[in-house]
């Protein structure tokens, strides 16, 4: 193209067009940085016509001047706006490149996960999610939560609780006895029961004091040979309230509010005697079946009930062995079994896999 | 127990249907364990009577019967292949249609051209007995008589016959607390109660019997020399006696009630037992070898064979009046009995038994659940006896035993002696009369009854009932605001209700009858906030973190076996279980470590051997020396303990110590160092101890010793097992910091230096990292160690790594600077440290951090014989 003065303004025109075209069909950053510098590098007709700028007269050269400094412009507009244009095409061919299939990730194996040090969860055992629950709804309930050891004297496990030596009712617990001291003096803990006598115990001491609003989980021991229901290593938790006024009403109004605060607004318990030595009345009760929801099925019998624990008002003879005062105080106990408990609600159908570790068990919950 | 309804009846008059009744028998709290209907079996089976008998022509074995089944004139004719019935027997006649035991159903067939309209039964096919040697003989021809009322009448249904009507039997789950309900007439009374039905207890009536001229002592001498144990002792002698079969209606209930029925004599004893819950003993005089009975506590060298063939020894150790039993020995004085529980072989009755010297007592309740449980031998005597039985009920026992007898034996020929041998003690336990106070009672329960309804409740029981004067007495104050100082009922416990002896226990019979359900609900009034301690916080914590460190939670048995200890180390003796269900369960843990190698291994076994896991729980050691001789009761040393099982690929003891850092992070743990060292169970050159400023052992980190791995069963080598433990009460106890408090956040630029020191080996990092953070003071605000580095030369032999080992994996991008085998010499290994500097208030000027790493620079070159890498 030969620069003439004349039609200046047409040429402009014709390099913007010229240049929308180049511009528009480079594919490439190599290539447009091609066309910039065929378009206005040294020996582009632009930078030609801003050479000859000089030789013209002030008042031309000062038009003719803008007038390429808005052709440059708009070049190199154009020229930016197709190079965004081409970043973000090879930005996105990139990212498509480093594609991930998110189900593949989703879908690898646990273990090979586990191998590589991602993200796996170690997960708590099942006793100790109920044992959470449970303590967790007796305490907002009022309660505080007890423990004791899990190796007592023959006293606390069963003369306190008014079972003397000899006490037919000391044949409801086998009981494992240690080689300490005098035969059958030390043995494992039948219930957390113990707890209780000592918490009665140092409330007459003086260092808590009454009353006494508490629960007792923890592990417990009896000589039955293991089968689906029963292991010789178990756990319970109790509950012990001493107040001035406690009825039997409180404890059956109590047992229906944790009922149904932690089975359920649809299930509910209902209390029939029975007979512990440390009660009196003493009941054992029931909730609604967890299974069939009271309609009567297999795991209850058809009865539309199952048997969840044990209950009563504190007997006055044990008060009696712990020093306080049954005509001013009374009481109440109740005990259930936390793997039980964790049995009914996930239906365990064998009750030794609590203590096998098998880890497909224990990834379950 | 299993109680018969029909037995039931013979007490009240019951309509209810079986459901209901073990409705309410659970709701008594003598809860139906199952509910099992006799009789039904019998459907279409009815009693016969013989009319005819011919032969078949052609047949050997079979004859045609021509009977009565009760359907008049007309007479059914039936095949049959036994011959030991006449013309004139009663006998049953299953009918087409019948369904016997054992699911056959009876059609009408022919059999070589007769018809047969049913089939004639032996007890076998009824299942009654095992005697399948004839059709069962329900009556002879001429010595029944055939009346609707003894059920013999033909056409009469079998069952009625046999008195095991449609009989439902409820076995019931009796509490140790109630002697009462170990017996049909118990079980009876609190349904009528409860029913409000009238009860028609027993009441002797002696006159009705045959008496002698002899009186009991003269024919069998009784003395008790044994008062404590035996506190009341009754026997007299019935002669005249053929010991026979007892009668179908006494064989069939016992056997409903699951016993065994044996003869007349032994029958009637049992039946009296089932029905009146008094246990009682039938010696055959004449083999009695002494005529007459001594009680007394037993002596070593006492021994006796008991009816169950055994040979008991008692009185043999000397552990004083704990160990000994009471005895009943003949005249002289051989025993020949336990009291209360079981008697000998000897003088066992038998078909040729002709008098009897019959026994009925009281025992103490505490001396037969000493010998019962000293012998492993439960009886349904001393099921009954340790509970309590009636002291006051023997009489009525021993009447209805002889009238029941009588009746079998024939009320001609039996002759009971003149009088009753009746010996009490004054230890005899006597009716008890309670004080009880309406308001009390109430005030126990949550009810509003007065003490009208009480009486209404507690009389149909057998309890009674006065009500006393009220006067403001000393209890009066304690109760609480609002009651009135209420009435006080004097009430009188029955005799067969030793569990009732104070005033709770009358409040458990009101509620009992009441019904539970009847009871309100309501809430205690004033509970207290309820919370978790600290410590129970902090273990849910704890839990928490490692969960969150991908460990799962395991729960192992508390029990070890033998020689587990003995194989990660601990060599002093374990706390022993005295009676272990099985010897592999026979110590108390002192470590959490084999039960969770045991864990690993089974789920290794399981090729799913990829786990970490973790427990918190007990552990037990023996109590010192000095405490198990001075204190009476020398109670384990019990701690609640943490173990740590790291078993993913590439764990080990890194992953072990990482672990504890995490921890110590999340619980403000300071002063807690990590000591290298041998730990018993650990790698030799993999493990360290953690000890607390106090020089206490908190616990072991490091790798388990293959060797171990091996002796638990986990022979894989290649497996690296990490293991921390971790006293917890320690943790979350004296070392938890309580009074952690926030720091503030500099908002000046840091200054980061790395420094990398040759040290020598036997320098740990922690005491390189000790000296520099001495040295840098308080403007230092992190350091970390990002690399360690030795020649490829000098690593551990037992290591097959044949690339340096970069400990560090998220630092693993940083590279040594220069010739990795430069400048680190055999026995000295590279620890590169990131040392962060910043002041709270500044920004720090280059002079404060030359002057600074000059410091630290030299510090650790002086203490460590340290010098940088090149």
């Amino acid at each position: 193209m030969t620069f003439d003065i004349s039609n200046i303004e047409q040429q402009s025109q014709s390099l913007i067009q010229e240049a929308e075209g180049l511009i528009s069909q480079a594919n490439s950053m190599d290539e447009l940085k091609q066309t910039k510098q065929d378009l206005m590098g040294d020996k582009s007709p632009l930078s030609q016509m801003h050479r000859k700028i000089g030789t013209l007269e002030p008042e031309q050269r000062k038009q003719i001047g803008r007038l390429l400094n808005e052709v440059k412009e708009r070049i190199d507009g154009l020229v930016s706006k197709r190079r965004e244009e081409l970043e973000a095409q090879e930005s996105l061919g990139q990212r498509q490149e480093s594609q991930m299939d998110l189900t593949e990730v989703l879908l690898f194996s646990t273990s090979a996960t586990a191998a590589l040090g991602y993200l796996t969860r170690g997960h708590m055992h099942l006793v100790t999610q109920t044992q959470i629950e449970l303590e967790d709804t007796f305490v907002g309930m009022g309660f505080f939560v007890a423990e004791g050891p899990e190796v007592e004297t023959d006293w606390y496990n069963f003369e306190a609780l008014n079972m003397p030596p000899d006490h037919p009712a000391r044949g409801m617990w086998d009981t494992f006895y240690l080689n300490l001291g005098a035969p059958e003096s030390i043995l494992l803990r039948t219930h957390t029961s113990p707890v209780q006598i000592h918490l009665m115990e140092s409330a007459v001491q003086g260092e808590d004091g009454l009353p006494i609003y508490a629960v007792m989980p923890g592990r417990c021991y009896r000589r039955d040979t293991p089968d689906a229901r029963h292991i010789p290593v178990f756990h319970q938790i109790e509950g012990l309230v001493v107040d001035k006024g406690i009825t039997f009403a409180d404890l059956a109004g109590t047992i229906e509010a944790f009922t149904t605060a932690y089975f359920g607004s649809s299930i509910h318990s209902r209390l029939r005697p029975s007979y512990f030595p440390f009660t009196e009345p003493s009941a054992e009760f029931e909730i609604t079946c967890t299974i069939c929801e009271g309609v009567g099925c297999r795991t209850c019998s058809n009865t539309g009930w199952i048997e969840l624990g044990g209950c009563g008002m504190v007997n006055p003879r044990v008060f009696d062995a712990v020093g306080i005062d049954s005509l001013v105080w009374s009481g109440f106990a109740f005990g259930f079994g936390i793997d039980r408990c964790a049995q009914m609600r996930y239906q365990i159908a064998d009750m030794r896999q609590m203590l096998e570790n098998d880890v497909r068990f224990l990834y379950q919950f | 127990m299993r109680v018969l309804l029909s037995w039931l009846k013979d007490f009240i008059p019951l309509e209810l249907s079986a459901d209901k009744i073990a409705e309410t028998l659970d709701d008594l709290g003598l809860v139906v364990e199952s509910i099992c209907r006799t009789g039904e079996e019998f459907q279409g089976v009815v009693v016969a009577k013989v009319l005819d008998i011919q032969p078949i022509l052609g047949a050997k074995n079979i004859q045609k019967v021509l009977v009565d089944a009760g359907d008049g004139a007309k007479q059914v004719e039936v095949v049959c292949g036994a011959h030991n019935f006449a013309e004139g027997d009663i006998v049953p006649l299953a009918k087409p249609g019948a369904k016997l035991p054992g699911g056959i159903e009876i059609q009408a067939r022919k059999v070589m051209g007769v018809l047969s309209n049913g089939m004639l039964c032996s007890a076998k096919e009824l299942a009654l007995a095992d005697d399948a040697s004839g059709i069962m003989i329900l009556g002879e021809a001429g010595g029944v008589s055939q009346t609707a009322a003894t059920g013999l009448e033909p056409g009469s249904d079998l069952s009625l016959a046999l008195g095991i009507q449609k009989d439902v039997v409820f076995d019931i789950s009796v509490e140790a607390n109630r002697p009462d309900a170990m017996s049909i007439v118990g079980v009876a009374r609190d349904l009528a109660a409860r029913l409000k039905l009238p009860f028609t207890p027993l009441e002797p009536t002696w006159d009705s019997l045959g008496f002698g001229d002899v009186s009991t002592a003269d024919l069998a001498s009784v003395t008790v020399e044994d008062e404590q144990y035996c506190q009341r002792f009754c026997a007299l002698v019935i002669q005249g006696l053929t010991v026979s079969t007892s009668p179908d209606w006494l064989r069939n209930r016992l056997l409903s009630a699951g016993m065994r029925p044996i003869n007349s004599c032994v029958d009637v004893s049992n039946y009296v037992m089932l029905e009146l819950g008094q246990p009682n003993h039938p010696y055959d005089l004449d083999r009695l070898g002494g005529a007459g009975l001594i009680v007394r506590r037993s002596i070593p060298g006492d021994s006796l064979v008991t009816l169950d063939g055994q040979r008991r020894t008692f009185g043999g150790d000397a552990r004083g009046d704990a160990g000994q039993d009471c005895l009943i020995c003949n005249a002289n004085n051989e025993p020949v009995g336990i009291g209360g529980i079981m008697g000998g072989a000897d003088t066992e009755i038998t078909s040729s038994t002709k008098q009897v010297l019959l026994e009925a007592a009281y025992f103490l309740p505490a001396a037969i659940a000493g010998t019962s449980r000293r012998l492993g031998l439960r009886t349904e005597a001393s099921v009954r006896f340790e509970r309590g039985c009636d002291p006051w009920g023997i009489d009525t026992a021993m009447w209805r035993f002889c009238s029941l007898l009588t009746d079998i034996n024939g009320a001609g020929k039996t002759v009971i002696s003149k009088d009753l041998i009746d010996i009490k003690d004054k230890l005899l336990p006597k009716p008890v009369k309670l004080s009880v106070k309406v308001d009390k009672i109430n005030s126990l329960l949550g009810t509003a009854l007065e003490s009208k309804d009480i009486g209404e409740l507690l009389k149909p029981m057998g309890f009674f009932l006065k009500t006393v004067e009220s006067r403001g007495d000393e209890d009066a104050s304690h109760i609480e605001a609002g009651a009135e100082s209420g009435n006080v009922l004097e009430v009188s416990v029955p005799s067969f209700r030793p569990d009732v002896s104070i005033q709770a226990d009358v409040a458990e019979e009101i509620a009992r009858q009441f019904g539970y359900s009847n009871i309100p609900r309501t809430r205690p009034a004033r509970p207290l906030i309820g919370r978790l301690t600290p410590y129970q916080r902090d273990r849910r914590k704890l839990k928490e973190v490692l969960v969150g460190l991908g460990i799962t939670e395991a729960w192992t048995t508390t029990f070890l076996a033998p020689g587990d200890h003995e194989k990660i180390g601990l060599r002093e003796k374990a706390v022993e279980v005295a009676n272990p269900l099985i010897k592999e369960e026979s110590f108390l843990r002192k470590s959490l470590l084999p039960g969770l190698l045991k864990a690993l291994l089974y789920n290794v076994s399981r090729q799913q051997g990829d786990v970490r896991l973790f427990e918190i729980g007990h552990v037990f050691d023996l109590p010192d020396n000095g405490a198990v001789r001075d204190v009476p009761f020398p109670l384990p040393v019990e701690r609640e303990s943490l173990g740590v099982l790291l078993a993913w690929p590439d764990d080990g003891a890194d992953t072990a110590v990482r672990i504890w850092r995490t921890i110590q992070e999340a619980f403000h743990i300071e002063g807690v160092v990590l000591k290298n060292g041998q730990v018993p169970t650990l790698h030799p050159s993999r493990g360290a101890t953690l000890m607390t400023h106090a020089e206490e052992e908190l616990g072991v980190v490091g790798e388990i010793d293959s060797t171990i791995l091996k002796s638990f069963g986990l022979v894989d080598s290649s497996r690296k097992v990490g293991w921390l433990t971790l006293d917890v009460e320690m943790l979350l106890g004296s070392l938890r910091q309580t009074n952690f408090v926030s720091r503030s956040i500099s908002r000046f630029p840091s200054h980061d230096i790395d420094l990398a020191f040759v040290v020598p080996d036997e320098v740990p990092a922690s005491a390189v990292k000790s000296t520099l953070v001495e040295a840098a003071g308080e403007l230092l605000e992190s350091i970390d160690l990002f690399d360690v580095y030795k020649r490829e030369d000098n690593i551990d032999s037992g290591s097959r790594s044949s690339k340096p080992e970069y400990f560090f994996d998220n630092y693993s991008g940083v590279q040594p600077t220069g010739n990795p085998k430069d400048n680190i010499d055999s026995g000295s290994r590279s620890l590169a440290w990131h040392l962060r500097f910043r002041a709270i208030d500044r920004t720090l000027t280059d002079e404060d951090i030359e002057g600074l790493i000059k410091g630290c620079i030299e510090k650790v070159f002086k203490s460590h014989s340290a010098r940088l890498r090149g």
